[in-house]
């Protein structure tokens, strides 16, 4: 039920688990152990729906390669950005947890088989299509990949009754946290406040910090910051190790075959490099994404490939000839960033109207995230001419080396991730393989912010996950207890 | 290629280190003293200004330069009047350069900064790129 903000100081010691955010990680936390019998506190800082005033705290500053505003990039009200995404769902890779010749940051302290008992409530949670095995495609380095292309799930209308009804989850609207409170090695309390000024103290047992990929690393640099670094004592990672997914048009392709990769008449498939060739080539992840063109559009295509290849153009009227229908196909592709230690979020000295400091994020695409994407495309380009069933033309920015990277269009996924990576180590990482903050006993974050790598998958399905089996850790606390 | 200062570069710290030892053992067979007599003044790129001392060098440095590179483009030389008697003795050294670069490149530290690690394309044996296009040969 919902909760009216000067109601939080009535609350006393009563709450066992106190959700700061309420997007696909603080929902999917707050049902599930509302369920189980928890007494559930979540503190939304936006309202009920979109409002500026809210959404002005995302505002931020980007200093390096070009990315989208910060602010248009996510949703600050109930729901969380799930009021905006796609839906598009797919898990990390085994490959994705391990580590690389190429970046040996991209080791998680979890192996994926962490996670697989967590997909199918994770999937039910966000109404996922089924996503069909991948196909390794024969005689290639590549595999026919899936995703799950369904309608979004809006958490906020999935949850509506819950949200209003149950007694066991609470949820407080205009709630900002803005400061946390250390004594002894816990979290003693959390201090919310509201555009009017009003604060109020709530104390639980357990705290849990889900505001995004790029707020859980922005508060936990400012609550640091205001508890005189007892909050994270070891904070030289806090914020380091920002990856997004850069996303690109990145070529066009004539496929001669269409059936050899599995191309029909309303196709939109995916395709990644399988494991053998991203090792082989000291490459991250990619997943590229064939659209298949008009007739009017592959004809062009087939006429300029005509003029390059003039050989090859006499072959293909011939096929044509025959009555032989060949596709053009535009090629899409995200790839895999490298966790990389000067990739950050930082406060910048411009505050926010709660009087924190806002976001600057200092993100650039190294040598190797342009080298993956390169010999990505490559490796499709190879497999077409070695079968001879298509040609590739990679984009005029890939085409030449070294690679430079679009300064416009689509850039990125919006998918931030990193910032308060997930370690065995608190000298690598922020929280430890429960998510929990290394220092403080009682003190979790959920969220893409944990991921140490960033595959090329959506990172929803994955940060759902992990939510789910934080509210298995916790369940066990708390019923121990 | 990575932006690696150039004195902080290994492989170039190898090759100065092959260059230093090598004049020393010229001098013991009374070649000594001509390494003095040139400056190669070299700008190379987004590397920044070098000199080089002698033919070696140079030629050292160039073999390593073996990827493509808007740097290696951008590498202006200017040379000094040669005498045959200098000719003679820059050929034989660049030589030598040849036979101790290859050397270099087998140790760890000249390989340890490299990146991206690996070539930036393996086509198949008979694949060409045209303006973007990945074809076989027998398509042109």
């Amino acid at each position: 039920m919902y909760l009216p903000f000067d109601k939080l100081a009535e609350l006393g010691g009563t709450v066992d688990v106190c959700i700061i955010g309420s997007g696909a990680a603080g929902v999917s936390i707050g049902v599930t152990l509302a369920r189980q019998g928890h007494r559930i506190l979540m503190c939304e800082g936006g309202d009920e729906v979109f409002s500026e005033r809210s959404q002005d705290s995302y505002r931020g500053e980007v200093v390096g390669d070009a990315y989208l505003p910060l602010e248009a990039s996510r949703l600050r009200q109930l729901g969380g950005s799930t009021n905006h995404w796609g839906g598009v769902c797919r898990p990390l890779d085994p490959y994705d947890f391990t580590a690389k010749t190429a970046a040996p940051e991209t080791a998680w302290p979890i192996s994926h088989t962490e996670l697989t008992p967590y997909f199918s409530a994770a999937a039910d949670l966000l109404d996922l299509d089924p996503i069909p095995a991948d196909e390794p495609i024969e005689s290639s380095a590549l595999s026919r990949i899936y995703f799950s292309l369904g309608g979004p799930t809006r958490v906020q209308l999935k949850y509506a009754d819950t949200l209003s009804e149950s007694d066991n989850l609470l949820c407080c609207l205009n709630a900002n946290l803005v400061a946390l409170e250390t004594t002894d090695g816990r979290v003693a309390s959390a201090t919310f406040a509201n555009y009017q000024g009003e604060q109020h103290q709530v104390r639980a047992r357990y705290f849990i910090l889900a505001c995004g990929g790029i707020d859980n690393a922005r508060l936990l640099l400012w609550c640091n910051q205001q508890a005189g670094g007892q909050l994270i004592p070891q904070a030289q990672t806090l914020g380091r190790y920002w990856m997004e997914h850069p996303h690109a048009t990145v070529g066009q392709a004539l496929i001669f075959e269409p059936e050899a990769l599995g191309l029909d008449e309303t196709y939109n498939v995916f395709l990644s490099p399988n494991e053998q060739a991203l090792a082989n080539r000291e490459i991250l992840n990619c997943g590229l994404r064939l659209h298949r063109m008009n007739p009017e559009a592959s004809q062009a295509l087939i006429d300029e490939l005509s003029l390059q290849a003039p050989s090859l153009g006499e072959r293909i009227v011939e096929w044509q000839a025959q009555g032989r229908v060949l596709h053009g196909a535009m090629l899409r592709a995200a790839w895999e960033q490298e966790p990389r230690f000067e990739n950050h979020i930082e406060l910048s000295d411009e505050l926010d109207a709660l009087g924190i400091p806002r976001s600057r994020l200092v993100w650039q695409q190294s040598a190797l995230d342009r080298h993956t994407i390169r010999e990505s495309l490559l490796l499709l380009g190879e497999y077409l001419v070695d079968t001879d069933i298509g040609r590739v033309q990679l984009a005029d920015w890939l085409a030449e080396l070294p690679v430079t990277l679009p300064t416009d269009g689509e850039l990125a996924g919006r998918h931030h991730m990193g910032g308060t990576r997930m370690s065995h180590h608190p000298e690598q990482g922020i929280v430890n393989a429960d998510c929990r903050l290394f220092a403080q006993d009682n003190m979790y974050v959920a969220g893409s912010s944990v991921f140490a790598s960033a595959g090329h998958a959506n990172p929803t399905l994955t940060l759902v996950q992990l939510a789910l089996r934080l509210c298995d850790h916790l369940n066990q606390r708390l019923t121990q207890a | 290629m990575k932006n690696t200062p150039y004195r902080t570069n290994p492989n170039v710290l190898l090759i100065k280190t092959y260059y230093l030892l090598y004049v020393s053992s010229i001098r013991k067979f009374a070649l000594v003293g001509w390494a003095n007599l040139h400056q190669y003044k070299l700008s190379v790129g987004n590397v920044g200004a070098v000199t080089f001392q002698n033919a070696a060098f140079h030629n050292a440095y160039n073999t390593l330069q073996s990827k493509p590179s808007k740097a290696r483009d951008n590498i202006t030389i200017m040379l000094p009047t040669y005498t045959r008697r200098r000719l003679l003795k820059a050929a034989t050294l660049a030589g030598m350069g040849v036979v101790l670069v290859p050397v270099s490149a087998l140790l760890p530290a000249a390989s340890a900064q490299s990146q991206p690690p690996a070539s930036p394309s393996r086509h198949t044996p008979d694949s060409i790129m045209v303006n973007g296009w990945l074809l076989r040969a027998s398509d042109r």
